[in-house]
């Protein structure tokens, strides 16, 4: 396997040093980031094959860097770059979500390892 | 103490300051807010002024209405004068006299709105139009409602947008000659054929259209014209009369109901010759009951009225009705707390899976594993407690077992020593998938859990004995929850008021707990019902059967692809 970099964008301390760790035992090379818009300084300057976005940050939401990443990435290079993390996933959010055709996975995670290996997923194979 | 219509006129509020009974025009149902009534005398004065406006009651013609219906009369009477000045036809003037003779009695005439058009169509001036329809609209509200004559005495109901009303009414108002026909106003909500005459009114609650047709497409002569003209004229005020009467109508309904069962017992009395004019159901049940020497409290009004209250002690007691104040806060609050928490737990999870996960002595992987498990049990805590006060209306699939295991949690701390025995009929019912409102059904039985648990607790000598008992089993649509408890029971005089808003019999009770879930199993097109036979009595939940699936665990997961 291909050493994989990624980029995850969450401000629960724990939940984003638990995630590192366990994606890094994966094998994952792996840049964390809690400010929404030091993330979309990141994106914007440098290749991630994988974004784990959180949707509700202190800053700003995770949709606006949706938006933004929109700049750089196709919309379907979009579609199988980002996968969306959040704790509220009401009606509107889900909706929201599938605009941007990407995976949604609400958390708590019932099934870690499931997730896991979605955000290990190659591009475009799911 | 004040009843008002609140802005969006879809309810009535009635505030006993600071209560506030919320009426709801639409559902018809009562709703109650910041329940804390410190029943002072002043209050229950206010309490029976309302009582005593109210038009069924025996005090019927309240001066507001009779103020009014006297300051139509007199409108209606000056409009007269001024046309038959302006006149100097005598068969004219006598017409025009009868014409007005005839409005005049149609304020004592009409029963129900409903019926206006046919009374319309009474009028000598508007005998001739076998189409009559009149378009009511209350402003605030976003429908108006049309009523339309079809044959002799038979009228259609039905309602249209305010849109659409407004933009008829102000094609009317600009028109001139108010003579139309279908190529103006080509509309569905038109229910006449033909050329028809039209007039639009302004009134202080209402606008309104009145449409006449003979259904024919000759336009009108003058005559008809004139006539159709002054008679309408001198409708306004009658209109304004009947639906300010007919508001006021619905209004006293409400209050009456409210009233009825306000949680205390009132009663009026004439203070010459003692004839109740007003009881409510709790003075009633009050005196059937035979209480011995039930204490009054009498308080004067008005002059020729007493208000009488039984058992004032109670009054005094009165009062910790802040409860069902507390239950919203405390949803809030659930809600507020899941949010925050839930993060941090999905974070405490994480870290203690990868330290379970790590080369650790027994003695620390025992530790973690304890993590582990305490972190579940605060999440599945927090997302019952939340789906508790989850406000939905959204339904999912569960099971039977798994909804009613969740609820049991939730009742712990009240029913802690209690035994609850879960009797499935079957290996089938018990995973049955039902498609349910899981929140209405949890409040539901979070309610009659807490309940039988409380009443158990009520007894003199509670043994290690205590359970709570539930039957569940399938039967025609339906499944049904059989509960039964080693309580005291509920008494006889009592079991017919079981559902009834406001009464408890607990000291700190709002008494409101029942009568939710009553309105929970309704509008889940299910009943709640207290059953009694012989010695043996329970309360019965019955809910329809929506789906009938086997259980599919893939369903469950969270993810979504």
């Amino acid at each position: 396997m291909t050493l994989k970099k990624i980029l995850l964008i969450e401000d629960e301390p724990l939940i984003q040093t638990s995630l590192k760790r366990l994606l890094e035992k994966r094998g994952a090379e792996v840049y964390v980031e809690s400010s929404g818009n030091q993330a979309i300084k990141l994106i914007k300057s440098s290749d991630f094959d994988r974004i784990i976005c959180d949707l509700m940050l202190q800053d700003i939401s995770g949709f606006d860097i949706l938006e933004e990443a929109k700049q750089r990435y196709s919309t379907g290079e979009i579609r199988d770059k980002f996968v969306i993390i959040t704790a509220y996933s009401s009606a509107q959010v889900l909706e929201k979500a599938a605009g941007y055709n990407c995976q949604v996975i609400s958390k708590p995670f019932d099934d870690l390892n499931r997730v896991l290996d979605i955000f290990m997923q190659e591009e475009g194979s799911n | 103490m004040s009843f008002t219509d609140s802005k969006s006129d879809a309810t009535y509020i009635l505030s006993i300051s600071p209560t506030s009974i919320i009426f709801d025009k639409v559902s018809d149902q009562l709703n109650f807010k910041n329940i804390k009534l410190p029943l002072t005398t002043s209050n229950i004065k206010n309490l029976a002024y309302l009582l005593t406006c109210n038009s069924s009651s025996p005090r019927s013609t309240t001066t507001e209405l009779k103020a009014k219906y006297q300051k139509a009369r007199k409108k209606l009477i000056g409009h007269q004068k001024k046309h038959l000045s302006a006149t100097n036809d005598f068969v004219e003037v006598q017409n025009k006299y009868k014409a007005y003779q005839e409005v005049e009695n149609l304020y004592t005439q009409l029963d129900t709105i409903k019926n206006l058009p046919i009374l319309l169509n009474n009028l000598n001036a508007l005998k001739d139009y076998n189409g009559i329809q009149i378009i009511i609209h209350e402003k605030g509200l976003t429908t108006a409602r049309s009523l339309s004559l079809l044959r002799e005495n038979e009228v259609s109901e039905s309602f249209i947008s305010v849109q659409k009303f407004n933009s008829i009414f102000s094609l009317i108002k600009k028109s001139k000659h108010r003579l139309f026909d279908q190529s103006q106003i080509l509309r569905d909500e038109i229910g006449v054929v033909g050329t028809f005459l039209a007039k639009e009114f302004e009134l202080q609650k209402h606008s309104i259209i009145l449409i006449a047709s003979r259904n024919d497409f000759l336009p009108a002569t003058k005559e008809e014209f004139d006539s159709f003209f002054s008679t309408t004229q001198s409708l306004a005020s009658v209109f304004e009369y009947l639906l300010l009467r007919d508001h006021l109508n619905l209004k006293n309904k409400k209050i009456n109901f409210a009233l009825e069962n306000f949680p205390f017992p009132l009663r009026i009395e004439e203070q010459q010759n003692n004839n109740i004019l007003f009881e409510n159901k709790e003075s009633q049940r009050l005196q059937s009951a035979d209480h011995p020497s039930l204490e009054t409290k009498t308080i004067n009004l008005y002059n020729d009225y007493d208000l009488i209250i039984e058992n004032p002690q109670d009054f005094n007691l009165n009062t910790d009705l802040f409860h069902h104040q507390r239950i919203s806060l405390l949803g809030e609050l659930l809600n507020t707390l899941q949010h925050e928490l839930s993060n941090p737990l999905f974070g405490l999870k994480l870290a203690s899976d990868i330290l379970r996960s790590e080369p650790l002595d027994d003695e620390n992987k025992d530790l973690a594993n304890q993590i582990a498990t305490n972190v579940n049990r605060c999440q599945v805590i927090i997302k019952n407690f939340s789906n508790l006060y989850k406000e939905d209306d959204s339904s999912e699939n569960t099971s039977l077992r798994e909804i009613i295991d969740e609820t049991i949690i939730l009742t712990k701390s009240e029913s802690r020593d209690i035994k609850k025995i879960v009797n499935y009929s079957s290996q089938e019912v018990e995973e049955y998938l039902i498609n349910i409102n899981k929140t209405w059904f949890t409040q539901i039985f979070f309610n009659i859990l807490i309940n039988c648990s409380q009443a158990i607790k009520s007894k003199q000598d509670v043994s290690h004995q205590e359970y709570i008992k539930i039957d569940v089993y399938l039967d025609n649509n339906f499944v049904n929850f059989d509960v039964y408890d080693s309580g005291p029971g509920v008494p006889r005089d009592i079991e017919n008021r079981l559902f009834d808003p406001f009464f408890t019999t607990k000291q700190k009770g709002t008494g409101l707990g029942l009568s939710i879930c009553k309105s929970l199993a309704k509008k889940m097109n299910g009943d709640i019902s207290f059953e009694r036979q012989g010695d043996i009595s329970y309360f019965k939940i019955k809910l329809p059967i929506t789906t009938k699936e086997t259980i599919d665990h893939d369903a469950k997961k969270n993810t979504i692809n």
